[in-house]
């Protein structure tokens, strides 16, 4: 059978991230294809109500990137997607998401390499993972629940 | 006119609809003059017999979730026999507390085999809880653990009294959306699908004073006596006021008790337990990870807390448990 | 149904290469409903394919369109405007970045397809739910605000207010002019710096559009682009600028002097002084740091550091005069005082505090000797009549400052005789009745009327006194009874209050005190009853107290004295009873203090019953506090305050009955004398402003202190000089007789007391340069103020400050005189400057011959400084040596250099002009070490070209100090809320295409405050940076991006979670709907709040939800 290919969101902010994407394209450093971009002003702009709803139509895994904590163009909106995130990870795992499925990564805007990186790497981590099935509890896979799109 | 045929019943829950709907004291008498109560096993003891004649019923009001076979069958038939379908109370409309079994892993067309050996034989509990919505279309929902007399009240005016209440002005139609509370005066149905209560969260009726957002430490309920007169999350406790539909009035807060969300989300939330998360966890009072790691270290099943009425119906990630929803069959 | 029109980019190969574009054309062309024509085409940003869109928005009439091509960083703007320009709004289009997240990083073909369409189906897929959006617009005041008067902040500031706008110029100095006011010369052309400096300096100064405001600091800037408010602190100059006409008399006469920072503390000015001729504003101005610890700490306010200071430098009538102004009684105050200044004076943390309080017993002495009167001027007398019940201190204080305001003032007395506790509680060996009746009869001859034996209560009272015409009345009456112990024997014979006691020895001189004499009490009152006993011959004086030695509330210096007198101390015994022998105490029994203190700190003493003493003795004094006698209270019929004190408004002194205003003892309960002197003083004005202005008073700002520890500026300017002792009377002799003990200071000791005080004020406000300017420009009581300015646009062009050198031990600058920096050698080159432009060593002022200049001190050096390089220290050293060379053309420069940086117009020939003409030793490589052997300084380095050390002998260093940024950098990045870089310089918008714009529209940054730079491109800079203002002002308004956060008011709830969120403080909160209401105008469209909102109240513009689910959707479909 062929290799499990999971889609990755990746909400990246305008100002680092989403310039550090460029940047690795405009460097040609190869990437896996499974990530897919989503930009958004900030990495504070990142409601996790759009986390649940990527899982929610289908993605197996999540990444927010955004400037370095100090370097926000908004001046703090990164720090509260900071705040969110582990609350957001206690959620998710409770709703039986694996930690390694949802992600926040600082990438500056120089950052192309360590961007490309992280994707491919991510990638990697995620196949292992396998596809994430909404289900509950600890053993997703025993559910043969498939999910709605709409909450 | 003729009465409009009502039947009441209640699926898997606490009956504490039920009780509600009892609880209309005086009205009660305006109520039997518009209804004719034709099934209310409840109360009553009707059998299904009663409803064997096809006579349409006109208004059904279905409270309590679907966890076995027979609440779905309940389901299924009052569909087909009422032209409007009411879920009544959050075990209805959300699944309520019941649904949080479906936390638990499991097959949803599994069934528990304990009623073979037991006498009186228990029903066959589902593995995978739903509300009403989950198994057939419902018309109109009453949110509420239970519903409260002034929101039941409103219902019964807009869907049963046909117009002829002559206290359409009521009291509890101030906290209704525009949309309702001015179909309920003028006697005709509020748009389809319409949820009898605010559409604001319960923030909004509370009678307490918000000052700052700042959340610098959690507190579980016994841990801490809250100051009256403060906002219940600005000193700490959980309150879901912050994304629950409002309609109670604040009825909880008011006497200390934090909201647990037996209203459901709010009108425009997506995930209501997402919502809290990111309300709750962007004013923690911390600059640096390890702060706010700390701090989101202390909190405790959040599932169970923000989805505590919800999980069936409204939890983005785990809504939809039930195996078939059977739209076939659809009121007028 | 909406009309969705597709666009996919081939870019050449960039994208053709990998994607295959057509494909995707026309599977979506068929699978996507609202998809009307999807085109691929090679080059969509090519006017041919600008026009395809163009076309079909008018043909096909599109209302929705996507563009899958390179990133929207790139070419966004283009398409947008395509769609605009066919009359479709361009928020309608959403663009795909297929190149550089899809084309160039993905190696296979069809993975890049299949991606690329799953983007471009989520663009569709959002791109439906877009709205047509439009920004709004605010018009822009035409006021701007330079912060910074170099010469960026001077040239920005002309050519705005030369285009016909207003100007605030905001500077942190006395000046405007910055650092280049300090150079000498210029580099490459080497011409005066002063010279082309002061043209544009006056020019300001004289320019109509600009308003200086100097000695101002900015605080907090609200508001946006073209519609900013700031407020600025503005600290007093204390002159006037528009009376001030520079004659510069005021200087002549200023006691103080203080290293000058204009002159790198190679000399000194005084607080008022000009820093020079051409400064502008051409005024002077005074340097005042704050109000010095010690007047801070004296209760009554005197100005401490202004008398020490005249009496320093002899000017004793002015000193007193000074002291007179707040307190009457300078020898009495000398004498008794409690001397909180001097427990406050700064020099006490070097080696102990200057003797204040014997400096003022001096003064006030002299002036008896010397006979003449120092007081105060009397102003014209007025008729109405105050009363003054109580001779005491603050009872005649109070006569004294009315009388001088004019009044008829009495005083009425209980006592025979005038002075209350001072004459009565107070032995003559601490205070002789002369001295006190000498100052109490300088009260009197103001024209006080006293009458001495009158009661109030008994032959006076409020009624009477309003019938004979009194105004006011201030009540001192102090605390004149002895409080009780309330144990067993208290009312035996012998046993007697301390206070009956002193008063009773004050006045008729008879009093028997037994041989062994037990005073019980721990205050002032129980020591001096104790020496008293002692003097009246009690062969045994025991003195008992609750509190441990270290606890004891009298003053230290007493109780050694007494001690030395004889005296024994037992601490911690508090009475138990009072033995008797046929009626007569006996003896006391004593019985162990634990503790005075409970733990809230309150006088609540426990004790240990079980361990006793007993101490037998013929008579006891109980000195254990005073209370004011009952019956007085009961008559006055005025609020009393819990502990029987007369209750009054703090700042007033007024009590409940109107007219009536009570002070002292009476109020404080048992205080220091110049506690009730200061009441006695707020009386006066109180009573003054209550008959004047019926009780309303002029608000006077009050004065920062200084801060109480003492600062490394301090610490410099502070040698250790031993504080004078108070000659004394033996214990011996002065045991036996009541003959003052402390004998007082001699002139010259008072005067060299005077010189110890190290003016933590800087001025001293002694009011030397008020009494010597004609034109009276002179204001001491001016106070800061914070101005709120309206404006438009903001230049931030706070330049730079200079490395510390002395964070390069090893080459002792600070410790070795001749090592200086290279702005300090400016100084020494500066005709204006300390020598008048001659290059002397600091050391010996001889003229050096070997100079050693040192490169990059502070610049290009990890471990030590910083990273970057300062750019001009390379320059400024070539010139520095050329200037040097025409100063001394047979001196020898060496430079120790790491590279020469000589990039710029003229630089390099400049340069070389330096190496080849001037004979310059250019050795490259790093100094290690500068030390000093025998008389010269001695260099050592390597020379990495030859790979050696090298020592070089040097009569002077010169250390080419880097440019770092200014030391509060803070203060203006959190004002402004502008980003700086790792170091401190403020980010510019974009490094090459952005240099003076900031990420904050309307705030631009000038000069070397964004980077070190030299003199011509901070004035580019400043040019630039007008330009940009005034851009903005001939626009005239801005346009508000319409991607900002949009409020649903029916949904919010008014929970504020959204409020504290924003960084802009775009979010208020509505209390009158109850509900979060936005400032478009302030926000920036981070959608912090609208992520926060716990009711999706708050949605971004085109990033609402609906558009990211569906997005959301779309890219995983």
């Amino acid at each position: 059978m062929t290799q499990f290919e999971p889609k990755i969101v990746a909400f990246l902010c305008n100002w680092c991230s989403y310039v550090a994407a460029d940047a690795a394209g405009v460097a040609r450093l190869v990437q896996r294809p499974n990530v897919r971009v989503i930009r958004v002003f900030c990495s504070g702009m990142v409601d996790p109500g759009y986390v649940l709803k990527a899982f929610a139509s289908g993605a197996d895994a999540v990444l927010i990137a955004g400037c370095h904590p100090g370097d926000c163009h908004y001046i703090s909106g990164n720090i509260k997607a900071m705040r969110r995130s582990f609350l957001l990870h206690k959620l998710l795992t409770d709703l039986g998401v694996e930690k390694e499925r949802f992600r926040l990564e600082w990438i500056a805007a120089s950052e192309g390499p360590r961007y490309a990186t992280v994707v491919n790497e991510m990638t990697e981590q995620i196949r292992k993972l396998g596809p994430f099935r909404p289900a509950s509890g600890s053993k997703p896979e025993r559910s043969e629940l498939t999910c709605r799109k709409e909450g | 006119m003729p009465k409009r045929r009502v039947a009441i019943y209640s699926a898997t829950g606490c009956s504490a609809c039920d009780n509600s709907i009892l609880g209309l004291h005086y009205q009660v008498g305006a109520f039997t003059g518009w209804a004719e109560i034709v099934f209310w096993p409840y109360l009553r003891g009707d059998s299904w017999q009663v409803l064997e004649d096809d006579r349409q019923i006109d208004v059904c009001f279905f409270c309590g979730s679907i966890a076995t076979e027979e609440d779905r069958h309940a389901a299924l038939r009052l569909r087909a026999a009422a032209r409007v379908l009411v879920a009544c109370g959050a075990c209805a409309a959300f699944g309520g507390l019941p649904g949080l079994v479906n936390l638990i892993p499991a097959d949803p067309t599994e069934m528990s085999t304990s009623s073979q050996d037991t006498w009186p034989p228990l029903p066959r509990a589902k593995s995978r809880v739903s509300g009403l919505p989950g198994i057939v279309p419902v018309d109109y929902f009453v949110p509420g653990c239970p519903p409260t007399q002034p929101l039941l009240w409103a219902c019964f005016q807009a869907l049963v009294s046909g117009g002829e209440s002559q206290i359409r002005a009521s009291f509890s139609a101030a906290r209704l959306p525009e949309a309702i509370s001015t179909a309920v005066a003028a006697g005709v149905l509020p748009p389809h699908g319409s949820t009898f209560a605010g559409e604001k969260a319960v923030c909004a009726s509370c009678c307490r004073a918000k000052e700052e957002k700042k959340f610098s430490r959690l507190y579980r309920g016994h841990e801490l006596d809250p100051d009256a007169g403060r906002c219940l999350l600005e000193q700490g406790l959980i309150c879901q006021g912050l994304a629950t539909r409002e309609g109670c009035g604040g009825l909880c807060t008011a006497v200390g008790v934090p909201c647990r969300g037996c209203f459901g989300k709010a009108e425009a939330v997506y995930d209501a337990g997402a919502k809290m998360v990111s309300a709750i966890s962007s004013t923690f009072d911390a600059a640096e990870a390890g702060q706010a790691s700390e701090m989101a270290a202390r909190f405790v099943d959040l599932a169970g807390t923000f989805y505590r009425y919800t999980l069936a119906e409204q939890c983005a990630l785990l809504a939809g448990a039930s195996e078939e929803r059977n739209d076939a069959i659809h009121g007028s | 149904m909406k009309k969705v029109g597709v666009y996919i980019c081939h870019c050449g190969t960039n994208i053709g290469g990998t994607v295959d574009c057509h494909r995707i054309a026309e599977e979506l062309g068929q699978e996507v409903g609202e998809v009307v024509i999807c085109r691929d085409y090679k080059y969509m940003c090519s006017e041919p394919g600008q026009k395809l869109i163009r076309d079909d928005i008018r043909e096909l009439g599109l209302d929705h369109v996507v563009e899958a091509s390179c990133s929207p960083k790139m070419h966004e703007p283009t398409f947008r405007n395509a769609c605009s320009a066919a009359g479709m709004n361009p928020y309608l289009f959403e663009m795909v970045n297929i190149r550089e997240h899809c084309s160039w990083v993905t190696e296979d073909p069809e993975a890049a397809t299949q991606k690329a369409k799953h983007l471009i189906r989520a663009a569709i897929a959002r791109v439906v739910h877009q709205t047509p959006l439009k920004g709004s617009t605010k018009s822009v005041n035409p006021t701007a605000m330079v912060v910074g008067g170099g010469i960026a902040g001077i040239t920005a500031a002309l050519k705005i207010a030369n285009a016909g706008y207003k100007v605030y110029l905001v500077e942190k100095e006395e000046i405007i002019g910055g650092k280049m006011a300090q150079f000498d010369k210029t580099f490459p052309t080497l011409d005066c710096s002063g010279c082309i400096l002061t043209p544009k300096t006056s020019e300001v100064g004289r320019h109509p559009n600009i308003e200086i405001l100097t000695k101002s600091e900015l605080l907090e800037v609200k508001g946006f682009v073209g519609n900013f408010t700031a407020r600025v602190l503005q600290k007093p100059r204390y002159v006037s600028i528009e009376k001030c006409t520079g004659c510069g008399d005021c200087q002549k006469v200023c006691p103080v002097e203080i290293s000058s920072p204009f002159e790198l503390g190679m000399t000194t000015r005084h607080p008022i002084s000009r820093p020079f001729p051409q400064a502008i504003p051409n005024t002077y101005s005074i340097w005042r740091a704050g109000m010095p610890p010690c007047q801070a700490a004296c209760p009554a306010g005197v100005n401490v550091q202004g008398y020490m200071t005249l009496t320093g430098a002899g000017k004793y009538g002015e000193a007193l005069a000074l002291v007179r102004e707040r307190m009457p009684f300078a020898s009495v105050c000398g004498r008794i005082c409690a001397r909180p200044c001097e427990d406050a004076c700064k020099r006490g943390q070097v080696d102990a505090p200057s003797a204040i309080c014997y400096t003022k017993r001096f003064l006030g002495d002299y002036e008896k000797e010397q006979g003449i009167d120092w007081n105060p001027p009397r102003k014209d007398p007025r008729e109405e009549k105050v009363a003054v019940v109580g001779a005491g201190p603050g009872g005649l204080s109070a006569a004294y400052f009315l009388a001088l305001e004019g009044y008829q003032v009495t005083v009425f007395e209980k006592l025979p005789v005038l002075g209350g506790m001072l004459a009565v509680g107070i032995p003559d060996y601490r205070l002789s009745k002369e001295v006190l009746d000498a100052e109490i009869r300088m009260v009197t001859d103001l024209g006080v009327t006293v009458k001495t034996g009158t009661a109030f209560g008994r032959d006076v009272t409020f009624e009477s006194l309003e019938q004979d015409g009194y105004k006011a009345v201030f009540l001192a009456t102090g605390l004149h009874v002895s409080r009780g112990l309330n144990v067993e024997g208290e009312d035996l014979e012998g046993v007697t209050g301390g206070i009956e006691f002193l008063r009773k020895w004050a006045l008729d001189g008879d009093v028997t005190v037994g041989s062994s004499v037990v005073v019980i009490g721990g205050g002032n009152v129980a020591v001096d009853v104790a020496r008293t006993a002692v003097r009246l011959g009690a062969k045994k004086v025991e003195l008992v107290c609750l509190e441990s030695r270290e606890q004891m509330p009298a003053w230290e210096r007493e109780i050694l004295e007494a001690v030395e007198e004889g005296v024994v101390i037992h601490n911690s015994w508090g009475p138990k009873r009072f033995l008797e022998s046929n009626g007569h105490v006996s003896a006391v029994e004593l019985k162990r203090c634990t503790s005075v203190f409970d733990e809230s700190g309150a006088f609540n003493p426990s004790y240990d019953e079980a361990e006793v003493l007993e101490l037998p003795c013929d008579s006891v004094l109980v000195a254990i506090g005073q209370s004011s006698e009952r019956l007085l209270l009961d008559q006055l019929g005025l609020e009393i305050a819990p502990g029987g004190r007369i209750s009054v408004d703090p700042d007033t002194l007024a009590t409940s009955r109107p007219g009536v205003f009570a002070g002292g003892d009476g109020v404080l309960g048992p205080a220091t004398f110049v506690q009730a002197v200061a009441h006695g003083r707020q009386a006066a004005r109180s009573i003054h402003s209550y008959i004047e202005y019926g009780g309303l008073r002029p608000i006077e700002a009050k004065e920062k202190p200084v801060p109480p520890e003492i600062s490394e500026a301090e610490r410099r300017r502070t040698p250790p000089i031993s504080r004078h002792q108070m000659p004394m009377l033996e214990p011996e002799v002065r045991k036996n007789s009541f003959a003052p003990v402390e004998l007082g200071f001699s002139e010259e000791m008072a005067q060299k007391e005077g010189q110890r005080c190290i003016e933590c004020g800087i001025c001293c406000q002694c009011g030397e340069c008020v009494r010597a300017c004609g034109p009276q420009a002179i204001d001491l009581s001016e106070r800061e103020r914070v101005r709120e300015l309206e404006v438009g646009a903001i230049v931030v062009a706070t330049g730079i400050d200079i490395f510390d050198a002395s964070r390069y031990q090893e080459y002792g600058y600070g410790r070795y005189p001749d090592v200086i920096t290279n702005l300090q050698f400016e100084r020494l080159c500066n005709a204006s400057g300390p020598t008048q432009g001659k290059v002397l060593r600091p050391s010996d002022g001889t003229v050096p011959q070997n100079v050693v200049f040192v490169q990059c001190v502070g610049s290009r050096d990890r471990a030590k400084g910083y990273e970057y390089c300062s750019k001009v220290c390379c320059m400024i050293t070539a010139k520095q040596l050329s200037i040097f060379k025409h100063h001394n053309p047979n001196g020898q420069p060496y430079v120790f250099y790491i590279d020469n940086r000589a990039g710029g117009k003229g630089y390099e020939e400049f340069l070389r002009r330096a190496i080849e003409e001037e004979g310059a030793q250019y050795i490259r490589g790093r100094v290690a070490k500068i030390y000093q052997e025998g008389g010269r300084l001695v260099v050592r380095g390597e020379n990495s070209l030859v790979g050696a050390p090298v020592e070089v002998e040097a009569d002077l260093v010169v250390l080419a100090t880097g440019l770092t940024p200014q030391k509060d950098y803070t203060s203006v990045s959190r004002a402004l809320n502008l980003a700086t870089d790792k170091y401190g310089f403020f980010m510019e918008l974009h490094p090459k295409l952005g240099p003076v714009e900031t990420a904050l529209t309307g705030i631009y940054v000038a000069g070397a405050a964004q980077g070190p730079k030299d003199i011509p491109e901070s004035v580019a800079q400043g040019g630039a940076a007008a330009g940009e203002v005034l851009t903005l002002f001939s626009v005239g308004q801005v346009e508000i991006e319409p991607t900002v956060a949009r409020l649903e008011e029916r949904l919010c709830t008014g929970c504020r979670t959204c409020v504290e969120l924003c960084a802009y403080s775009a979010i208020s909160f509505d209390d009158s709907r109850k509900t979060a209401s936005i400032n478009d105008a302030l926000c920036q469209g981070c959608g912090t709040c609208a992520a926060a909102c716990p009711v999706a109240a708050i949605r971004v513009q085109h990033f609402t939800p609906d558009e990211i689910y569906a997005q959301i959707e779309g890219i995983l479909a």
